[in-house]
């Protein structure tokens, strides 16, 4: 027993020093889900650029395939950025824009078998060299293997969205009653007009609705392109303003082209 | 992000195969219940091969749609893999058939009791019993959709507008193709003054000259339509 007894103090020794409490927990703030977050399980996160392995796998994986080609905007966005695996990723997405195309063009009820394939890819590399060389021009230097990335986005999407309509084609084709054209058809004018072998008569055929999907997949593909370049920041040379708004003067060539090359396959009369 | 990975729940064989099983199998049993009593507004006979037709309607329309789903779920949010849109659709198609099921026994009655149609001219209360099933079927369907897009959202942490997107792209596929497997299989059911219908009229055109289903609805809503052939 102490001596010096303070009345305060514990007989079994000092008191330990008093910290004091822990302020209580507050929840995190709620994280603010971004555009640019689209598609990410964990929102807000750096995306990965795709990278070579992955693109490989994907040639022999058609759901790895549509994943990485429709489903990966902000990842493709930063293989723009980086330049990590942009070969590899361009020679992809032109397997895609090729091999993809083939079974829609194969049940379709327009052109051959390849008239789809050849429509989507051979538009696209039509105009690929005007892209390339006014984008120089204009002082956006876009290294080559970034512009027909770029370029091949349109038909390596849609080439994966006709792959997915080819059995709603096929059976719609399948499905429609065959009534063969009139032999004598005429024009408001009287002049016979040419009636093709095979066709069916009536309002809505499939040869229509196939043109009309043909369409659809198109223009989703225009979109994709649309947010892989909203995707990158400004710095980015893909992502600038003057990029998008020659990309914008670009489109209707290719529109136009698509037009034109789909009356020579025999897809759009 | 691999898209094997973001495909939803356990990764068993044998939990895969319980996801795709049991919703196919109510598809199965409550389609054929509500496509039975649909049918006995015609005949016992046509309620009775509705017991077949009505599930191969829907699951003709699923495998038909299963690659565009895919595809156009990939487009909207990567986070939806093959298993994940599979079980997703499958389950779908499950709740609609158990909502319509449930409504079968009001459809029978209806069915049986209505004034039967006895001729072209004279329909009746036949019009009557046909917009009730499509007012129950669009109920049906909605109530499904609304809750889907709701449970997708929690399960795949989406926001809510991401997954009405995804179902209602998933929704416009499933009408445009399963109007034209309809339009194949059909009928389903009919006035009870057409005498021994088909099993499936197949490719034979409408009586208007409609040669499929696009056809048939162009003709109904458009104004300047062409007559009869």
């Amino acid at each position: 027993m102490s001596d010096s007894h303070d009345p305060g103090a514990s007989d079994l020794g000092p008191e330990p020093d008093e910290t004091p409490p822990l302020p209580a927990q507050q929840p995190p703030p709620p994280r603010k889900v971004t555009a640019r977050s689209f598609g990410d399980s964990t929102p807000g996160a750096a995306p990965e650029p795709l990278a070579v392995s992955e693109l490989i796998q994907a040639t022999w994986r058609p759901d790895l395939l549509a994943a990485h080609v429709l489903g990966s905007p902000e990842r493709i966005a930063r293989n723009l950025a980086d330049g990590r695996g942009i070969a590899v990723l361009a020679l992809v997405l032109f397997g895609a824009s090729v091999a993809a195309a083939l079974p829609f063009g194969g049940v379709a009820p327009v052109g051959d078998w390849w008239s789809v394939a050849a429509l989507f890819a051979g538009s696209v590399l039509i105009c690929l060299p005007c892209l390339y060389a006014f984008l120089q021009f204009t002082g956006l230097k876009l290294t080559f293997d970034r512009t027909v990335t770029i370029a091949l986005l349109i038909p390596a999407t849609a080439g994966l969205l006709s792959l997915a309509f080819a059995p709603i084609v096929w059976f719609i084709d399948a499905t429609t009653a065959r009534v063969p054209y009139p032999t004598e058809l005429v024009d408001a004018a009287g002049n016979a007009l040419v009636v093709r072998a095979g066709e069916t008569a009536g309002d809505v055929t499939p040869v229509a609705l196939a043109r009309v999907l043909l369409g659809l997949a198109l223009l989703l593909g225009v979109v994709q392109l649309g947010r892989v370049t909203f995707k990158g920041s400004s710095g980015d040379t893909y992502a600038r303003t003057g990029t998008r708004f020659l990309l914008l003067l670009w489109l209707p060539l290719l529109l136009f082209i698509v037009r034109r090359m789909s009356s020579q396959l025999g897809i759009w009369e | 992000m691999d898209a094997r990975v973001a495909s939803g729940p356990a990764g068993t064989r044998r939990a895969y195969l319980r996801e795709l099983l049991i919703p196919l199998a109510v598809v199965v049993v409550a389609s054929a219940t509500y496509g039975f009593s649909a049918g006995l507004v015609h005949s016992v006979r046509l309620a009775t091969w509705n017991l077949a037709k009505m599930p191969l309607l829907i699951l003709s329309t699923c495998a038909l749609c299963a690659l565009a789903w895919f595809a156009t779920a990939q487009f909207v949010t990567r986070a939806l893999g093959l298993r994940a849109v599979a079980a997703l659709s499958l389950s779908t198609f499950a709740e609609l058939s158990m909502l319509l099921a449930s409504l079968s026994p009001v459809c029978a009655y209806l069915a049986l009791t209505i004034e039967r149609p006895v001729s072209a001219a004279q329909l009746n209360e036949y019009p009557l019993f046909l917009w009730l099933n499509v007012l129950f079927i669009a109920t049906s369907g909605s109530v499904v959709l609304v809750r889907g897009a709701l449970r997708l959202a929690r399960a795949h942490a989406l926001s809510r507008r991401r997954a009405s997107a995804v179902l209602l792209i998933w929704l416009a596929l499933a009408l445009f193709v399963g109007g034209q497997c309809a339009w194949y299989m059909r009928p389903f059911f009919g006035p009870a003054h057409i005498v021994d219908p088909p099993f499936m009229e197949r490719t034979n055109p409408h009586v208007d000259g409609s040669t499929n289903f696009y056809e048939a609805v162009w003709r109904a809503v458009s104004p300047r339509v062409r007559g009869p052939r």
